[in-house]
């Protein structure tokens, strides 16, 4: 194609001109009045908007929640799809062939209409939300760590095989290295879909994350712009999604610097120094921001989630409608007396939050 | 006969699936009460099929699917297709926004789309739309740039035009690049369609899982998984042999 060397500089200037020029049309076509500022404010009120609620809202303890929860879920996901993956891989290779069909249905279904089913069995506390957002990513994870563990040179494993290299150093040794690649490309697929799920299940029922606040600010409007608080809250979540993959794209040039970028999803491949060894300072610092996450997060999010309980945006959000739903509730007449012997139907908050009707957004706008 | 045997091996592991479904709730290993067994799932299908009110709702969230993967496509493959054609600098600094676009969530555009449009018809479409648009966008420019070079050289070296290297050219040689990230949106679509309706609608499957799971119908709940997972996998099929039939136009 054209020139691929170009400079540095001129390099860092192209990437951020794009932004920028985002950046002043989002302010200046409000401003002008081409576009209605009170549907589409400028930037300078979201930016605002946003110091507003980290003051009073608790966006950066949402933020640790929604980031929180996406972190557990991968890393549940992981757990359990790299030892399944590997062992489906590399030494049940037939029944791996096998389950493919069931493995591609299961991954169909939608982790949104079994919500219910994992309530009835993990109740409505955060155990249910990461059992989802476990599924969500488990299915992906899994088709790349069985086709990563297949691709794994197979002159390799026939060298460790005739040294006689017992099952579990073949593991750690060949194949959790020879499919990291794959694992990590992944991982960065899945954590994507994951965190765009998660917001929609925060929105249909959580007590805190984005996805909530975002909820409650669509019924909250501010003066003098209406809808600010939900461009700074989308804002917060797609800057989130920018940083997560852009995490783990430097992860992947770091760790795999002998590999040859994959560059599907961007245009330009960036500059690439050469390096004879592997950066480790990047990962480590990215592994202990994780732990750290996963061992205050999880608190911090229980809290923010009991507080939001306790007081809650009920006011805001109206019961559920039974107009457009009567025939449907004649129907589950006999089922309904089920409801008050269920695990979840008991606890505080669910009426409101698990069952917002599609009525709050309808009936705003006829 | 061949052919039977031959489908019953390749979906072995399905078939044990559903029988242990079946199973594990007639001996009551689970709960009936949360799992219902398949065969009464199927039997509420056909009970609801029989009255009409499944195929409403059935036509009624496929024409928003395929819709919202209509627009996507006719959006994304020309964007994408324009990409490739511009200077190397300029995908540089468009790059960056795009990204950042394709971060954007579907739902917080929901939101934004309903202040602009109410909650019609055409908003949850859109939503579909913007969920599908990028991994068309980006797959079609990625086939693009990685087409082989030797044909392109080839093919500049006869003197074809800009517009008829692109499109006798570059796009055939693109197309299974394409078709990789329409099936891929085809996903998107049915998973944020559900999500979509169950948000913002009354009709459709997603409001049809919503209701039963608001009012604890395990029954019709597990219809509605069954049918989704059903329609997810025969679209995927479909798309697939669609690649295979129509195959490169172009190498042969």
């Amino acid at each position: 194609m054209a020139t691929r060397n170009i400079p540095v500089l001129l390099l860092v200037c192209l990437r951020l001109s794009g932004i920028a020029l985002l950046c002043i049309l989002w302010e200046v076509l409000p401003r002008s009045g081409l576009v209605n500022p009170t549907f589409f404010p400028p930037l300078s009120a979201v930016l605002q908007e946003i110091a507003a609620l980290l003051r009073d809202q608790h966006l950066l303890g949402h933020t640790i929640a929604t980031l929180w929860r996406v972190v557990a879920g991968i890393v549940l996901a992981a757990l359990l799809a790299v030892p399944a993956g590997a062992i489906l891989g590399y030494w049940l290779p037939g029944l791996a062939a096998g389950l493919n069909p069931l493995f591609r249905i299961l991954a169909q279904v939608n982790p949104f209409s079994l919500m219910t089913v994992f309530l009835l069995f993990f109740g409505i506390g955060e155990k249910a939300k990461l059992i989802i957002a476990a599924w969500v990513a488990f299915w992906p994870l899994l088709h790349h760590v069985i086709g990563g563990v297949q691709n794994i040179d197979a002159d390799l494993l026939k060298a460790a095989r005739s040294m006689g290299t017992s099952p579990s150093r073949l593991f750690l040794q060949i194949i959790l290295p020879g499919a990291a690649p794959a694992i990590l490309l992944g991982v960065r697929t899945s954590i994507i879909l994951l965190l765009a799920i998660l917001v929609a299940g925060e929105m249909l029922g959580g007590l805190a994350g984005l996805g909530w606040l975002l909820h409650w600010s669509s019924n909250y409007y501010s003066s003098p712009y209406a809808t600010t608080p939900i461009f700074a809250v989308g804002l917060c979540i797609s800057l989130i999604g920018v940083a997560l993959s852009a995490v783990l794209r430097k992860l992947e040039r770091d760790l795999f610097f002998w590999k040859p970028l994959e560059s599907a999803w961007s245009a330009a491949p960036a500059p690439r120094l050469q390096r004879s060894r592997p950066n480790r300072i990047f990962a480590v610092t990215v592994l202990s921001a994780m732990l750290l996450l996963l061992v205050a997060g999880g608190a911090s999010t229980n809290r923010l989630s009991k507080t939001n309980g306790s007081f809650s945006g009920e006011g805001d959000v109206p019961p559920p409608s039974t107009s457009g739903h009567s025939s449907h509730n004649e129907h589950s007449g006999h089922n309904m007396s089920h409801e008050h012997s269920l695990p979840a139907a008991g606890q505080s908050g669910h009426s409101g939050h698990t069952v917002p009707s599609a009525s709050p957004v309808q009936s705003g706008h006829p | 006969m061949n052919v039977l045997t031959k489908l019953g091996k390749r979906y072995t592991a399905v078939i044990a699936f559903l029988v242990l479904w079946e199973a594990s709730v007639r001996f009551e290993w689970v709960d009936p009460q949360f799992i219902p067994p398949l065969t009464r799932v199927l039997q509420f299908i056909g009970e609801q099929a029989a009255t009409g009110a499944l195929a409403h709702h059935l036509l009624i969230s496929l024409g928003r699917a395929a819709g919202g993967l209509a627009i996507a496509l006719i959006a994304g493959v020309p964007l994408g297709i324009a990409l490739a054609g511009w200077p190397y600098k300029m995908r540089i600094a468009t790059e960056p926004v795009l990204e950042w676009l394709s971060h954007i969530n579907p739902f917080v555009v929901f939101h934004i789309i309903i202040v602009f449009m109410g909650a019609g018809e055409l908003t949850k479409v859109s939503i579909i739309a913007w969920a599908c648009i990028w991994p068309i966008m980006f797959s079609t420019l990625s086939g693009m740039t990685h087409a082989d070079a030797d044909i392109v050289k080839a093919a500049h070296s006869f003197g074809l035009s800009r517009p008829r290297l692109t499109t006798k050219v570059l796009l055939p040689l693109a197309f299974p690049s394409i078709l990789t990230g329409t099936r891929l949106a085809a996903g998107y679509a049915l998973l944020f369609l559900i999500a979509a309706e169950m948000m913002g609608s009354t009709s459709g499957l997603g409001f049809m899982i919503y209701t039963a799971q608001a009012n604890y119908q395990i029954m019709q709940m597990f219809s509605g998984v069954l049918i989704i997972a059903v329609l997810a996998i025969v679209l995927d099929g479909i798309m697939s042999a669609a690649g295979k039939w129509l195959g490169y136009p172009a190498i042969k």
